[in-house]
């Protein structure tokens, strides 16, 4: 099969992947809507957070309340992208502790994929209107922007995919990793909510190198705020790169598996 | 005698929190990294307005304050309310309270098991940073006292709060909403971030009264510097809130187990 056909067929699957998961979570409405609410509600509390933080404090280095609006926008995004459609890759570790790998070896389509896409967080659909409310409110809105919101979000999201991979891959390595990978995870979205101007040197280098967050939140916001090519190049550059890592690793740490023997009926 | 077995519950924690080094050496690792952003947020906070203190609090002060309040957060972890909620939903809590002992104190112990080795770590990869960021603390023996106080009441507090979060499994199915609200509440009321001296004075008094300064940011902020009718007033609404918290678990347990139907097996 062609390579584009072969990528239009997954996509396809993953979008039907998600339909059905939603579907699913739909037949408990007051759980549903709870969850999605409840998220809505989540992310508002953080951008009242900064909120009070800017009345207080009007301005860091120049960096004011807008800027943290665009910020949380895009952040929000990509989180509710990757988790929409691929929320497995942030269960790896629990899977791989679980044995529960077994099932997706058994099929004849790509594990990494698999286990990714057979999982959605429901609650991330709050984020995603979240993340489409404050923009509208709070950012100037023109199609430019609002197209660079789309494809920079997008972008981050593939950086935000690759991270989650390679940290909870990590359980092929050492038992009792979840916490720490969910520690870790945690800490790029600490970083994609902080006025990004005071991120320099050290800490800058951190986020370049450890904890993508100068790719999921940095460029993200200065693509929005002052659109520049290059800028987006080097988002494009940075997803490609870290999907290419995290298939990659997940590949080579899969070798290390090995099966529990578990017996389950799956639904 | 009849206790014994609540410490045997804390212990068999405290040993599998130990056990899980890899976890704890992420969340210490974790914590320093905060503790860096909020050096590197308030410095340039502070640098922008001109100003050395803000309400008599310096830099190092702030990030003191969010060093002890950060790390006293992050030790209750696992959230008690997910486990609660997970058994309610699993069913394995008919198991449970066939047992001869009470459930919220069996859940209780193992909250205090879980803190011991958490509070450990966590502070001192945290106040490691805070070393090296800031510079040592000057911590009085009265701040050092009343700051332990209110530190053991605030996990009281967080515990009855979550566990009856958690118990609202029985009518929801699906408790994290509530979690998240909590948290949420945590980390805009309880000085996770910003610490209530930085609020908005219309806005402080308000928060005053809430739950969430009286957790983990009160012993935070008498630690960093003693005032006593603070301490006064954190004392009283610790042991307000807590006795709401504990009469809202007691009461969502003895509702809630009503529900449950055992068939053997």
């Amino acid at each position: 099969m062609l390579p584009w056909k072969h990528a239009v067929k997954r996509i396809r699957l993953s979008l039907y992947f998600t339909r059905t998961n939603i579907l699913a979570a739909m037949e408990f409405r007051t759980s549903f809507i709870v969850q999605v609410i409840g998220m809505l509600v989540n992310d508002a509390a953080v951008a009242m957070l900064w909120y009070i933080f800017f009345q207080s404090f009007p301005g860091v280095n120049g960096w004011g309340w807008q800027d943290t609006a665009i910020l949380m926008a895009t952040s929000t995004l990509s989180f509710s992208f990757v988790f929409i459609f691929f929320k497995g890759a942030g269960d790896i570790a629990v899977i791989v502790r679980q044995g529960e790998l077994d099932y997706y070896l058994a099929f004849p389509a790509d594990v990494l994929w698999h286990v990714s896409a057979s999982r959605s967080r429901i609650d991330a659909i709050g984020d995603a209107l979240f993340a489409f409310g404050i923009f509208f409110l709070f950012t100037p809105v023109t199609f430019v922007t609002f197209a660079v919101f789309l494809i920079a979000s997008l972008a981050a999201a593939g950086v935000m995919y690759g991270f989650t991979v390679v940290t909870q891959s990590l359980a092929f390595y050492t038992p009792n990793i979840e916490d720490a990978s969910r520690d870790l995870f945690e800490l790029l979205l600490g970083f994609s909510f902080y006025p990004q101007n005071i991120f320099t040197g050290g800490i800058r280098a951190v986020t370049i190198f450890v904890i993508p967050a100068f790719f999921t939140a940095t460029i993200p916001h200065r693509l929005i705020a002052h659109f520049a090519w290059p800028a987006l190049g080097v988002l494009v550059l940075a997803a490609i790169i870290a999907v290419t890592v995290a298939i990659l690793f997940f590949r080579y740490s899969l070798r290390r598996y090995e099966s529990g023997n578990l017996m389950v009926t799956r639904g | 005698m009849r206790y014994s077995k609540y410490l045997s519950v804390a212990k068999i924690n405290v040993t599998e929190r130990l056990h899980h080094s890899s976890n704890l050496a992420g969340r210490a690792l974790v914590v320093m990294v905060r503790i860096w952003i909020f050096t590197t947020l308030y410095t340039a906070t502070y640098r922008t307005i001109h100003a050395t203190t803000i309400h008599g609090i310096d830099v190092a002060g702030i990030v003191w304050m969010l060093v002890f309040a950060q790390s006293f957060r992050q030790s209750g972890w696992p959230n008690t309310a997910a486990i609660i909620e997970t058994e309610v939903k699993s069913g394995t809590l008919a198991y449970s309270i066939n047992r001869p002992y009470s459930y919220l104190l069996f859940h209780f112990w193992s909250y205090f098991g879980r803190v011991g080795p958490n509070l450990l770590i966590n502070i001192g990869s945290a106040a490691l940073a805070g070393i090296i960021f800031v510079g040592w603390p000057s911590i009085s023996l009265a701040s050092a006292g009343a700051g332990l106080v209110l530190l053991a009441m605030s996990f009281v507090l967080d515990f009855f709060c979550a566990c009856a979060i958690g118990l609202l499994a029985f009518w929801t199915e699906d408790t994290s909403a509530f979690q998240w609200l909590y948290f949420k509440g945590q980390l805009i009321f309880g000085g996770l971030v910003l610490p209530l001296a930085l609020f908005p004075d219309a806005l402080r008094r308000v928060a005053e009264w809430l739950p969430f300064p009286a957790m983990f940011y009160s012993p935070a902020r008498l630690l960093v510097s003693y005032d006593g009718a603070l301490f006064k007033w954190f004392l009283l609404m610790q042991v307000a809130w807590t006795s709401v918290a504990i009469l809202m678990a007691v009461f969502l347990f003895r509702r809630g187990v009503r529900n449950v139907e055992m068939n053997g097996g």
